[in-house]
Parts: structure tokens; C-alpha cells; sequence
């Protein structure tokens, strides 16, 4: 799978500098999001990898090849273009837009059909209600996943994606952007991914590159670019979810509720089931750690087997994101959050996670 | 009725005006077709845009322009015949396609363009595939309009010996036989709303259901 590589990459339009010696490497399997305020450049340097803009100077190289070498109508049809909802042809239908590349490509009618069939069951669109309506009978939701599905139809290894749910409302767009990661694990496409919407950026970008004025202003991992801004414009745009991502993104051990006694089941079959004023107890035998009561439900019990809540156990070493999600997974109310000894360090809930990212932002 | 009667009577004479109207139309309507289609994509192409833009200005306001003039302009230059008629009517009738063509091409929009070029369309596969259907509405729309005007302008068209259903209604007004000229006025019109009903079946058929409102 491929390698974008931009060097020393300039667009000029007359005497305004849209894009400046920009260098950057995008790596591939991973989404690459291209951040920064409109006038920043970076939808420009998305349309010079498909050539949909020739850049004035510099080299842009796909796994190594320069782009200026290769044909520019094949370049296009090998690379998955995704634009705004307006991107669909409103005179094709589903099957029509879905099929457009390879119809370009010459597959047959049915190679196509079959292969339209596939790509809606993958965009979570069932084929046969939706292959025959034309985009005005469509969601905007729906419009954007059958963007997708077209954008995949002749299977290219990088997608470019322009502002693709800029025009959806919040809740959908939180939906579609799910849609997005999860279809993102299973297919480890090389994505560019341009927007001006901060947490979507974090949300979905394994990296970001940040732009202004035309310029890169810092190239970084997510976690390194929120833990590690560059300079205060970074800072200031990160701005809010920052902060918040940043709280999510520190250790579990910090937050952890400590209100808790440890006993084993032995004990407490004994009677001595009494946590205090913790609001919790724990129960172990040995290493193994059984489970949790919750203060009030059982004091003392013949079979605490019976009355223990099921939990996860996290490691303290762990992110809170990463708890919120084993949470979130799992179902459980609690996560017991552990050192690397199996020592108990205390727990987590999503209320008590809830309430210190209320704390930490304001 | 008599003008029923008249129709009945001399039918032969009269059939052969109406295939003689239809021919003249007919050249003509297909010169105008084509050479506003041409001129039409050509002008709305990167880097002719301005003039496109002009020409929706001119062929807008020519639409004024009378179409006894134009007849009575060329008439000068080729003389008597049907000829002068078809070269008269292909002109007046390229003005109505030529700006639908060209306000539809013009309208569709920048993105619609660049998704296509995006998706590895050729310019000219962009043209048949995303232009000209997203402005099949319009330019049928011109087509129906420059239709029912030869249809009507080719009736004056008699003037200059071209023959056709003007022959009956100049003829009528000349001896003074009220028959003859509702007569030829009923065909003419006939005719006329006979085409464009055809011409909106065509247009249905070639606009894509996706490019209709639906509520």
C-alpha cells in the first residue's frame, strides 16, 4: 500500500501563495488528517495528489513514483476521491454513482452490480432497497456512505477525502465518522482526510498535519501532537479538545477512586463484610481478584459468589480513554484498576470519569 | 365548419402544403439543434466561459428580434424559395437553444464538475455522462420553444414563396375565404401542439427521475 510523499511542494495563484514549500510523508495503512482554518491550504495540497491541481513547484511521489509521470485520468481513477454530499450525480442512481469508476475501467454490467451489492452490505446500506434510488431519495447520512462505497468501487489503496461530513449535523456526523473508523479497521486504506473541525480531526486521524498560511506547522502522531504542541498556534487551535483529550489520554492510576476495602471471599464468608465508610469492597482470593460489592447490598453473606458484580480489570498504567472505552464495551459499571503487580489501585465508573473531565476543563 | 369542409375538399393540395411546412421545419429545427449544441458546449468550455456568459445575455435579448425581420434580412441576400425560409428559420431558431443550452451548462456546479474530473472522468466523459444530462431538462425545454416557433414563423415564411400552410392563410386573406384561413390557422397550430406534446414525452424520457423534484 502506498506512501504519499510531498516535497518541497508550492501553488502559487498569480502573486497569493496558496501552498509553500510544503514537505511532507503520509504514511500508509493510517489516516492522515490535513487540519487547519480555511485559507490554510489544505484542501489545495489534497487536490494536487489526484492532480486535480498541478503544483506550481516540487515533487509528490506515490510509493516512491512521481505523480507528474503517471497519467492523470488513470491517477484519478486509481485513487478514491470523497467530496461534500453535493459529490453524488444526482442523475445515476446508487448503482449508477457506485459504478462510475469501474464503468470508466470497462467491468461489465454485472461484475458491477455484484461489486455495488458488496460495497453497500460494507457501508451498512441493505442493496436491495437502496441500488435503484437516486441521491434526492437519500438521507444526507446516506448520501455520504453510498460517497464512500463509490469512493472504494475499483478497490484503491488510498482514499482522498475532502470535508466528506462537512455538510452533516452533529449527530449524524458523529455516526458517520463511527461508520468511518470502523470501516477503517477492517480495510487499512492510506487516507488523507481534510478538515477544519478539531475533534474530528482527533477522533479519526492516527496522524495530523497541521497547516497555516500554506505552511506545515507540525506533522505528529495524535497523542504526540495533544501532548506536544509545537507552538502556540497549535496550542490555541487544539484549543478546548486538548484539554479534554489530553485528560482522557492520561493515566488511569491518577483518577482512580481509592474508597475501597479489600477483602477476601474467606472473610466475608466469616461475616467481616463490613467495608466502612468505603463505598466498596473488593474480594479477592490470592492473586485472583473476584469482584466488587457495592456498599449497603451485602454486609455479610453465606455466599458472596452470588452477590459480586462483574467488573473489567484495567491497568492503571492504561489512558482514561482506554477505561471509557473497556467500559463502554464490556457493559460493566466499574473497572478495577490495577498496578502491574495485580495490586488493586482503586476503581473507575463512567459517572466518576464523567464528573473529573467536568472538573479538569473548566 | 366550413373550414372543416375546405380541409375535406381539397386535401391533396393541403396535405402537400403540411408535408411542405413539415420539411421546412424539419431542416430546420435539426440545423439549429446542432449548431446550438455546438456552439452552445464549445462556449461553456474552461477558458470560453465569459463568452458563454455573454452569449446568455444576447441570445436573451435577441429573442425579441421579429421574426418577419430576420426572414425579410436573409431574403435580401438568397431570394425567393424555401431555401431562403430554412436559412431564415435555422437562425431564429438557434437563439431559444443556444442560450438553454448555454445558462444550463453554465449552472451546473463547479463541484458536480470536479467530482467527476476527480473520479477519473476524461473532459469529454464528463461532458456526456455529467453536463449534457443535468442539462437535458433545459435543453429540451429549448428545443420544445424553438419548435413551436418555426412551426409558427414558417407560416410567414409563405411571404417568400416557401411554400407551406402560410399559402393557405395568404391565399385566404387575398380572395377573402374565412374558411381557408382557419383552415390553415387550425393545422398550424394543430401541428404545433402536437409536436411540443411529443417533444415533452422526449423530455421526460431522456431527464433522469433523479433530476425531477420529488415531494
Amino acid at each position: 500500500m502506498p506512501v504519499i510523499e510531498l516535497r518541497e511542494v508550492t501553488k502559487r495563484y498569480g502573486d497569493k501563495t496558496a501552498v509553500d514549500r510544503l514537505t511532507l510523508t503520509i504514511p500508509d495503512h493510517a489516516v492522515t488528517i490535513l487540519l487547519g482554518p480555511s485559507g490554510c491550504g489544505k484542501t489545495t495540497t489534497l487536490k494536487m495528489i489526484n492532480r486535480l491541481i498541478e503544483p506550481t513547484s516540487g515533487d509528490i511521489r506515490i510509493d516512491g513514483r512521481s505523480i507528474a509521470a503517471m497519467e492523470p485520468i488513470a491517477l484519478r481513477r486509481s485513487i478514491g476521491y470523497v467530496i461534500q454530499e453535493t459529490g453524488l450525480f444526482p442523475h445515476y442512481t446508487v448503482e449508477g454513482n457506485i459504478g462510475v469508476v469501474p464503468r470508466l475501467l470497462g467491468w461489465d454490467r454485472k461484475r458491477i452490480r455484484a461489486r455495488a451489492e458488496e460495497l453497500l452490505e460494507l457501508v451498512n446500506l441493505k442493496a436491495v432497497e437502496y441500488l435503484d434510488r437516486y441521491p434526492n431519495e437519500l438521507s444526507g447520512g446516506e448520501r455520504q456512505r453510498v460517497g464512500v462505497a463509490r469512493a472504494l468501487a475499483a478497490d484503491p489503496g488510498i482514499l482522498l477525502m475532502d470535508e466528506p461530513f462537512g455538510a452533516i449535523d452533529p449527530i449524524n456526523r458523529r455516526s458517520l465518522q463511527d461508520f468511518f473508523l470502523g470501516l477503517q479497521s477492517d480495510l487499512h486504506r492510506t487516507v488523507v482526510f481534510v478538515t477544519h473541525d478539531i475533534g474530528e480531526a482527533v477522533k479519526l486521524g492516527d496522524n495530523i498535519a497541521i497547516m497555516r498560511d500554506g505552511h506545515l506547522v507540525q506533522m505528529d502522531a495524535t497523542h504526540e501532537l495533544l501532548e506536544h504542541p509545537a507552538d502556540a498556534f497549535v496550542t490555541e487551535l487544539l484549543g478546548a479538545t486538548r484539554s479534554a483529550e489530553q485528560l482522557l489520554l492520561s493515566r488511569a492510576a491518577r483518577y482512580v477512586d481509592t474508597a475501597f476495602v479489600v477483602m477476601s471471599t474467606e472473610q466475608m464468608r466469616r461475616g467481616g463484610g463490613s467495608s466502612g465508610n468505603a463505598p466498596l469492597i473488593v474480594l479477592r482470593d490470592g492473586d485472583t481478584i473476584k469482584g466488587y460489592v457495592e456498599q449497603g447490598q451485602l454486609v455479610t453473606c453465606d455466599d458472596p459468589d452470588e452477590a459480586i458484580c462483574a467488573f473489567e480489570t484495567v491497568s492503571g498504567n492504561g489512558t482514561l480513554l482506554e477505561v471509557v472505552r473497556t467500559l463502554l464495551e464490556s457493559g460493566r459499571k466499574r473497572a478495577i484498576v490495577v498496578d502491574p503487580d495485580g495490586g488493586v489501585l482503586g476503581t473507575l465508573s463512567m459517572p466518576m470519569i464523567v464528573r473529573i473531565m467536568e472538573g479538569g476543563l473548566q | 365548419m366550413s373550414a372543416f369542409r375546405y380541409l375535406a375538399q381539397n386535401w391533396p393540395e393541403v396535405g402537400a402544403k403540411l408535408s411542405q411546412h413539415l420539411s421546412m421545419v424539419g431542416a430546420a429545427v435539426l440545423v439549429s439543434l446542432v449548431s446550438g449544441l455546438v456552439l452552445g458546449i464549445l462556449f461553456t468550455r474552461p477558458g470560453l466561459k465569459q463568452v458563454g456568459q455573454a452569449l446568455v445575455g444576447i441570445t436573451g435579448a435577441a429573442q425579441a428580434i421579429p421574426s418577419i425581420a430576420v426572414i425579410a434580412l436573409i431574403f435580401a441576400y438568397t431570394g425567393i424559395g424555401a431555401r431562403t425560409a430554412i436559412i431564415a428559420l435555422s437562425i431564429y431558431g438557434i437563439v431559444p437553444i443556444l442560450f438553454n443550452v448555454v445558462s444550463a451548462l453554465l449552472l451546473v456546479p463547479a463541484e458536480m464538475l470536479e467530482a467527476a474530473m476527480g473520479v477519473g472522468m476524461t473532459p469529454v466523459q464528463v461532458l456526456l455522462h455529467v453536463e449534457l444530462p443535468l442539462a437535458a431538462q433545459s435543453i429540451v425545454t429549448g428545443l420544445r420553444t424553438t419548435v413551436t416557433l418555426d412551426i409558427s414563423t414558417a407560416t410567414v415564411a409563405s411571404v417568400v414563396g416557401a411554400g407551406g400552410l402560410g399559402d393557405i392563410i395568404f391565399v385566404g386573406l387575398s380572395v377573402v375565404r374565412p374558411d381557408m384561413i382557419v383552415a390553415g390557422t387550425l393545422l398550424v397550430a394543430g401541428l404545433a401542439i402536437l409536436s411540443d406534446a411529443g417533444l415533452a414525452l422526449v423530455q421526460r424520457n431522456v431527464v433522469s427521475r433523479g433530476l425531477v423534484h420529488t415531494p
